[in-house]
């Protein structure tokens, strides 16, 4: 009795251009006319903040010891870094300085935001308070100006400003 | 009757009814509506509406894939035109509300603006798109994805429906020339934003009392085409421990489909194999070939994908376990869209306006919007559907109150668009 055997299944998966093309088109239907982007309303949207999870998780160099992220805007993006990867994170209150989560002296943490706010340098100044190195910084959207050189962003103005549409087809 | 904002006329409800009843007589005998992509009774239904629109002083012209266009002038010709409609296909024995709804809309805005005299500075474009269901030749929106660039001349020479019509040949039978369907692609400078009104096709909206849905996220659909093969043999000859039944193999992956979309990581996943092939279809044979055709819809992209993948390798799964054969094909892959945000709140600060309840809903069916969305922004209205929502049957139906309603939200809608847009602008 023959086998009957089964060929090869086929990709489902989209290629990575399509990906992020089909994500800042998303992301620019929550801008607003302007291009300005609320953070927690792209957030807030599990089929968003996948996507960037994923995104970011791509970046991350091996060898980080924790995600960390700034209490309150990125609390969800460093959430589901953290999920993605499986690695712990900790949220810092940029105000208070407050560490909510454990980070220990000489850990090597990578940074994970929804935005650099221009001029922000509160956070990297905390950490290295806290005896903790950045290896590296990841922004979802770029900030208007300021970035320093180890930061890296996955969307640039361009990619969020102009006609709300998607840029490949489906 | 409610009076538009911006506009000095209103909707009634007694002149939706008369159109949706004219149009839902243009059909093949049998029940409910039959109106057929790219068929001589979709032409004339287009006519139709190029007849009324022309009544109006409107400029008409049907484009290179089929689709017409009724053109009001703007103030400013120089802007780009801020557009609404909807199609006028139906599926075999269809309802008499799935797409009409939104070309009546157009219809009836169209009536009010000309007859009110709005001062609109854009131009406003009233379309009805051709061959908006997949029913025929299995690939939906083909017309409003032509004109977003997403289908080609190629394209429409490789679908064949299921008498072995090719889309091509359709198109030709019509008076309509697939080699030059690239001349309908509409630029992204001539379209501003666009929005349609659709029934619902679900109960959402009756069972939480809103007259009016807003959509926000329009689902996206993996289609895939399982072939499992078997063995075909008697069945008295064959033991069960000898079998490769091609049938109940098919029949554990349409299972698996069900418990990957009920499970608890797929709240939103919605799997569905809506036809199925057997052979060699006897009663005394055991089936030796299933071909399964499968819809994976979500409205998250990654989850979409992940969920085929999982039914995908489930199938091969299957195929091991019971020693059958599996192919799978992927027959077409369209993303979710997030509607943008921006035309969504222009729509909710119209029916507010308008003392209208609405609700923001994803859409879990395919819309023409959805491809107009990759030339402009587009947004989207839903009426209520009645008998729980039930869609592509006879027993379809929306109130044409509630419909006369979506219609004033609609053009208030576009008449806000305008209005903001041009206010932007200087």
């Amino acid at each position: 009795m023959a086998a009957l055997t089964a060929s090869i299944p086929p990709a489902v998966a989209q290629d990575r251009a399509s990906h992020r093309d089909d994500l800042a088109a998303d992301l620019r239907a929550l801008a607003d006319r302007r291009g300005d982007v609320d953070a927690f309303m792209i957030l807030s949207r599990p089929s968003i903040l996948r996507r960037l999870a994923r995104m970011i998780a791509e970046t991350l160099p091996v060898g980080i010891d924790r995600l960390v992220g700034s209490h309150g805007q990125d609390d969800a993006l460093v959430s589901a870094v953290a999920l993605h990867t499986g690695i712990p994170f900790a949220v810092v209150d940029t105000a208070s300085g407050a560490v909510h989560g454990e980070l220990h002296v000489s850990e090597k943490v990578a940074i994970v935001r929804t935005r650099r706010a221009a001029g922000e340098g509160t956070l990297e100044q905390r950490l290295e308070e806290l005896g903790a190195h950045v290896v590296t910084s990841v922004s979802v959207l770029a900030a208007e100006s300021t970035a320093s050189a180890g930061d890296r962003a996955l969307f640039g103005a361009a990619d969020i400003a102009g006609p709300v549409v998607p840029g490949r087809a489906a | 009757m409610t009076m538009v904002q911006g506009a000095v006329a209103s909707v009634r409800a007694e002149d939706v009814e008369v159109l949706i009843r004219e149009f839902a007589a243009m059909t093949e005998p049998g029940p409910g509506v039959t109106r057929l992509a790219y068929s001589r009774l979709e032409r004339e239904a287009h006519a139709v509406f190029a007849r009324y629109m022309r009544e109006l002083g409107l400029i008409v012209w049907t484009d290179a894939a089929g689709n017409t266009i009724a053109e009001l002038a703007g103030q400013d010709e120089s802007l780009p035109a801020i557009g609404t409609g909807s199609h006028l296909d139906s599926v075999p024995e269809g309802g008499s509300f799935d797409g009409v709804a939104g070309v009546v809309a157009a219809l009836e805005v169209a009536r009010l603006f000309v007859h009110g005299d709005v001062r609109n500075v854009h131009p406003m474009r009233f379309v009805v798109f051709a061959a908006e269901e997949g029913a025929r030749f299995g690939q939906a929106c083909t017309g409003s994805r032509i004109v977003a660039g997403l289908t080609t001349s190629s394209d429409v020479g490789t679908l064949v429906d299921n008498d072995g019509v090719v889309l091509a040949d359709a198109m030709a039978d019509v008076g309509i020339d697939p080699r030059r369907v690239e001349d309908a692609v509409w630029r992204r400078d001539d379209w501003a934003a666009f929005v349609e009104l659709h029934i619902e096709q679900g109960s959402v909206l009756t069972e939480v009392g809103a007259r009016v849905g807003i959509v926000d996220v329009i689902s996206g659909s993996t289609r895939l085409r399982i072939d499992v093969t078997g063995r075909a043999s008697h069945t008295g000859g064959t033991p069960m421990h000898r079998r490769a039944d091609a049938l109940a193999a098919a029949a554990q992956v349409i299972l698996t489909a069900e418990e990957i979309a009920n499970d608890a990581e797929h709240r939103g996943t919605r799997i569905t194999v809506g036809r199925i092939e057997v052979g060699p279809g006897s009663i005394t044979t055991i089936p030796g070939s299933a071909h399964l055709f499968v819809d994976v819809r979500d409205i998250d992209s990654d989850r979409q994908r992940e969920a085929a993948s999982q039914l995908i390798a489930a199938a091969y799964g299957v195929g091991e376990e019971r020693g059958v054969g599996i192919q799978v094909e992927m027959l077409a892959d369209a993303s979710p869209a997030v509607l943008p945000l921006w035309v969504r709140s222009s729509i909710a600060r119209s029916a507010s306006g308008l003392g209208v309840d609405y609700r923001v809903m994803p859409s879990g069916a395919s819309h023409d919007s959805q491809m107009v969305n990759h030339v402009c922004p587009a947004g989207m209205i839903f009426v209520p559907s009645q008998n729980h929502g039930i869609s592509h049957a006879p027993e379809e139906f929306s109130r044409f109150d509630d419909l006369a309603l979506g219609v004033d939200v609609l053009a208030a809608s576009l008449l806000d668009l305008d209005a903001r847009m041009q206010a932007e602008s200087q």
